[in-house]
């Protein structure tokens, strides 16, 4: 008990002996702020659910073109929503106590930049000033920098200014600094004491145990300005997302210290690859399961046991779509080089198209590349995904479940979701008194389920 | 609001009048009582306990596990019906007559798809000690009906000898076909059961529902609280008792699809209410593939008898009926496809558990077992070859390699393995020479990768376990573990 009294007293006269530097500091966090905060604004949206409910967002975002370009973060944008579910993109600008809404077309986002984007539009939009960014970070441990953080809407949103500093530099996968807690929100400007912006506030995964066990959790980061900066050059338009390169190589191992002494891998480590997806890129390179990926373009795969993996799919994510790599891959004691040409990742559910079913109160999305591997079904498994049923609507009263492939409607086989919307539409056309549908529910139980519209009564 | 209190307060004065009533002059519910002792009396002497002992893994690790459990004596020659879950897998066996003497006894066989086992007692050691015993007999469970009265006994929470009342809540009662028991066996496909409000507790496994005639009409499976206990129907259990005395075991047929209730499905398939079962799903190159069965059929006769699945609990009946085929046999089955009629041939196949026995290879640090048709259909493993691992123990070889449970073994070095003695051979040459490294080939979901343990050969230590002092049962089922007998 005593120690811990002396601990808290020299803590306390620590404190008091450096009351010029605080002042200082308290100097520069206040030129920081007014030369930050007016470039920052925050993003307004809803997305609106499948069952019609819709959840507000208030994201802080940064002005960085001059044509009133907008950066945020992509985290705000999740990829299980399809681009028609968000709306009212709005700006607002927080003027003394007043807060102005702007019209604002949303751009579209880049996950691996972290980095969404919105283009104010409305034309009475004041000038905003643009926040200009450092190159690089070039931030070290130790460094002290500032974190922009805002209120809610009752305080105008005021933006709050919160001193921080550099804990830890984050080498594997990319690098990334930990900073003691006060990072703002992700996608907020993080800037040192002299003004200059090195990155955003960004969101890692990090096994915080062992190899062996890892527990992983999502941390707040500063996310330096070089993982974005390209973007800011050239955002992404229509609302598309960036299409993530893609190679489809799947189970990947790391190769152990004693795996590589084994197979005489002299210094070198790498992936094993476990599974090679058809059709995939490294499928028509000729890639193999067992295959081992030493190097991407002469840079070895590299790292700790339990990051290879990861830096490998990084090393690969940070190429773009249509770039030809070239890998150097163990086989059965020999090396041999393999050239890999980059395809854009398959499309996630986010993006697969969908078709609702308004009187029977489903709404079906296309089978894609993620669901497959999430269910473990074949490669060539067909159908569509039921992806909304209303409550006590007709399609749910048959005992249709969300998540069910339907595979044929009454006889006929509906491989896709085109395939199906003919014949679903013309099987219903006749209002017939029932639909029976053969889905696939879970991994592998198939069943009938008998749908009874309601024709007369629901009107 | 007001009315229904009124009700409420009507029924119970009606009952409580009853009651008075009987009292007074001892008429129906007098002789119900009369008959219940006349059905204790034949019953709860021949109603014994079960204290089991096995071994098992877990997480890798071998573990000596004791329970206790009920059990019913069927015939003069000793044997025992139970649950499965309480003596299947047992190593010792111990059982305690109503006498309150203890004997040991064997294990006969099991059938973890109806939960249950027949064990024998020692017959020696009765003759030695002098002791006796008593024997029930099976009634007639498709005669059961709803508001029978009914006795359970058995020993709930180890309390011997414990006998409950109550009636059939439901005569046949069916609990999904997703049912497992400790251990991750598969359980429950081909029977309903007897549903009853007599208390059954953890411990009461195993244990007899009788009728008033005091005839066993169910063995005490499942329950637990809430008045819901559920009992295996005694004419399931009798097939299962004569072939467990024939052979040890119990074979069972499968044809490889799932069935589905017909009900709501009939105009769609254009058939009678009771016509036919839907074949909801066919298992790839499972005999009803082969024979060119498919999903979305109606399967209207099986071996020249026309199939009855209107109704989920039909189905049960049904899969029993299919599963008593011998094994091998050319069968007939119609169906219905597309408005047409068709008849088709199929070869039935032995059904398999998801489970086999379970092998320790000690020094790489993992547990493994054969992979059934079954484990293969569920694990959708291309084929049944290699050794499925079951666990890894931490921080040993085949952890620090990066083994994971799941995994498939398919080869050792350059040797490819399709079982598990196939991997103990393996084992064995390369533990004799002291391979410091050994190369698995593993698959992993649907990848393959190899996999490099790293195996230390240190003197083995000993660990004397001692034998518990007092052997004796202890009085609460759920006792602490033994130690494991390693480490």
């Amino acid at each position: 008990m005593p120690a811990r009294i002396i601990h808290a007293l020299v803590a306390v006269a620590l404190l008091a002996a450096v009351p010029a530097a605080a002042d200082e500091m308290a100097d520069q966090i206040r030129k920081v702020q007014a030369k930050v905060a007016p470039a920052t604004v925050i993003v307004s949206f809803y997305i609106e659910r499948e069952d019609g409910a819709r959840a507000g967002a208030h994201v802080l975002g940064t002005v960085v073109g001059k044509d009133n370009l907008v950066m945020f973060s992509s985290a705000a944008i999740p990829s299980e929503f399809a681009l028609s579910q968000f709306h009212d993109f709005k700006v607002k600008v927080t003027d003394g106590l007043d807060v102005n809404a702007y019209e604002a077309e949303y751009l579209g986002k880049d996950n691996q930049a972290q980095a969404a984007f919105v283009r104010v539009t409305d034309p009475k939009t004041p000038a905003l000033p643009v926040l200009v960014f450092n190159e690089k970070a070039k931030v070290r441990v130790g460094d002290p920098l500032v974190s922009v953080a805002n209120l809610g809407e009752p305080d105008g949103f005021a933006r709050l200014l919160q001193p921080v500093r550099v804990v830890a530099r984050i080498d594997q996968p990319v690098t990334t600094y930990l900073c003691t807690k006060g990072l703002g929100a992700p996608g907020s400007p993080v800037v040192t004491l002299d003004g200059k912006v090195v990155g955003i506030v960004g969101l890692v995964r990090l096994n915080q145990a062992t190899n062996a066990r890892p527990k992983w959790s999502v941390a707040q980061v500063l996310w330096p300005v070089e993982r974005f900066i390209e973007r800011l050059r050239n955002p992404p338009k229509g609302g598309k997302s960036v299409k993530q390169a893609w190679v489809g190589v799947h189970t990947l191992t790391p190769v152990t210290k004693d795996l590589a002494e084994y197979f005489k891998l002299g210094e070198g480590r790498g992936v094993v690859v476990g599974h090679v997806i058809e059709g995939s890129p490294a499928d028509k390179a000729g890639l193999k399961s067992e295959d081992i990926i030493l190097s991407v373009d002469g840079t070895a795969v590299s790292g700790t046991e339990g990051q290879l993996v990861e830096n490998f799919i990084n090393t690969i994510r940070q190429r773009d779509v249509g770039e030809k790599l070239t890998f150097e891959v163990w086989r059965e004691g020999k090396t041999r080089q393999v050239a890999v040409t980059l395809a854009p990742a398959p499309k996630g559910p986010g993006e697969a198209e969908r078709y609702a079913i308004e009187p029977f109160g489903m709404t079906v999305r296309e089978l894609v590349a993620s669901d497959r591997m999430a269910r473990e079904l074949p490669q060539d498994e067909t159908g569509v995904v039921v992806l909304f049923l209303k409550p006590a609507g007709w399609a749910a009263d048959g005992g249709l479940r969300m998540g069910d492939i339907i595979k044929k409607v009454q006889d006929r086989p509906t491989p896709d979701l085109k395939t199906f919307r003919k014949i679903f539409d013309d099987e219903v056309a006749q209002k017939p008194k029932e639909v029976v549908l053969f889905v696939l529910r879970g991994k592998k139980d198939t069943q009938l389920v008998r749908i009874e519209p309601r024709w007369d009564a629901d009107k | 609001m007001r009315l229904e209190t009124c009700v409420c307060l009507t029924v119970v004065a009606v009952v409580l009048a009853g009651c008075t009533e009987t009292q007074r002059t001892g008429s129906v519910y007098g002789d119900l009582e009369q008959a219940t002792k006349i059905a204790r009396d034949r019953v709860y002497p021949a109603t014994v306990r079960i204290d089991a002992r096995r071994v098992e893994f877990v997480g890798g690790k071998e573990r000596r596990r004791g329970g206790s459990g009920s059990g019913v004596i069927f015939d003069d020659d000793g044997h025992i019906l139970t649950n499965f879950h309480v003596a299947g897998r047992a190593g010792e066996l111990t059982v305690t007559l109503f006498s309150k003497e203890r004997v040991k006894a064997k294990l006969v066989g099991g059938d973890p798809w109806t939960d249950l086992a027949v064990i024998r007692l020692d017959l020696d050691e009765i003759r030695e000690k002098g002791l006796s015993f008593r024997s029930a007999s099976f009634g007639d469970s498709n005669q059961v009906a709803e508001g029978d009265s009914v006795l359970a006994i058995g020993s709930p929470f180890g309390l011997s000898r414990s006998i409950s009342s109550g009636i059939i809540s439901c005569a046949d009662r069916i609990l999904g076909t997703g049912l497992e028991m400790p251990g991750g066996l598969e359980t429950g496909l081909f029977n309903t059961w007897l549903q009853t409000d007599a208390a059954i507790n953890p411990g009461n496994s195993g244990g007899p529902l009788i009728n008033v005639l005091g005839e066993v009409i169910g063995i005490n499976t499942r329950g637990g609280g809430n008045d819901l206990g559920f009992a295996v129907p005694i004419n399931v259990a009798k097939d299962v008792v004569r072939q467990i005395l024939d052979t040890g075991k119990v074979k069972r047929s499968t044809i490889g699809l799932t069935l589905q209730p017909l009900q709501d499905l009939e105009t769609f398939f254009d058939v009678g209410k009771m016509e036919g079962a839907v074949v909801s799903g066919v298992l790839p190159d499972g005999p009803a593939a082969k024979a060119g069965i498919q999903a979305q059929d109606l399967l209207i006769a099986f071996d020249g008898e026309a199939v009855r699945g209107r109704y989920p609990e039909q189905l049960f009946d049904l899969r029993r009926r299919v599963s008593r085929t011998s094994v091998g046999a050319r069968v007939a089955v119609r169906i219905k496809r597309a408005g047409e009629v068709r008849m088709l041939h199929l070869v039935t196949e032995e059904l398999t558990t998801l489970r086999s026995e379970e092998q320790n290879f000690k020094h790489w640090g993992l547990v493994g077992q054969d992979i059934t048709e079954r484990l293969a259909q569920r694990e959708k493993l291309p084929d049944t070859k290699g050794v499925y691992v079951t666990g890894v123990r931490r921080g040993e070889a085949a952890d620090q390699a990066g083994v994971e449970d799941d995994d498939v073994i398919l080869r050792v070095g350059t040797t490819d393995v399709a079982n598990v003695a196939d991997l103990r051979r393996e084992y064995d040459a390369a533990t004799k020479a002291r391979q410091a490294r050994v190369l698995l080939r593993i698959r992993r979901g649907r990848g393959v990768v190899p996999v490099l343990l790293k195996v230390e050969y240190a003197e083995d230590t000993k660990v004397i376990t001692p034998e518990p002092a007092d052997n004796a049962p202890k009085p609460v089922r759920r006792a602490p573990d033994t130690p494991p007998a390693t480490e």
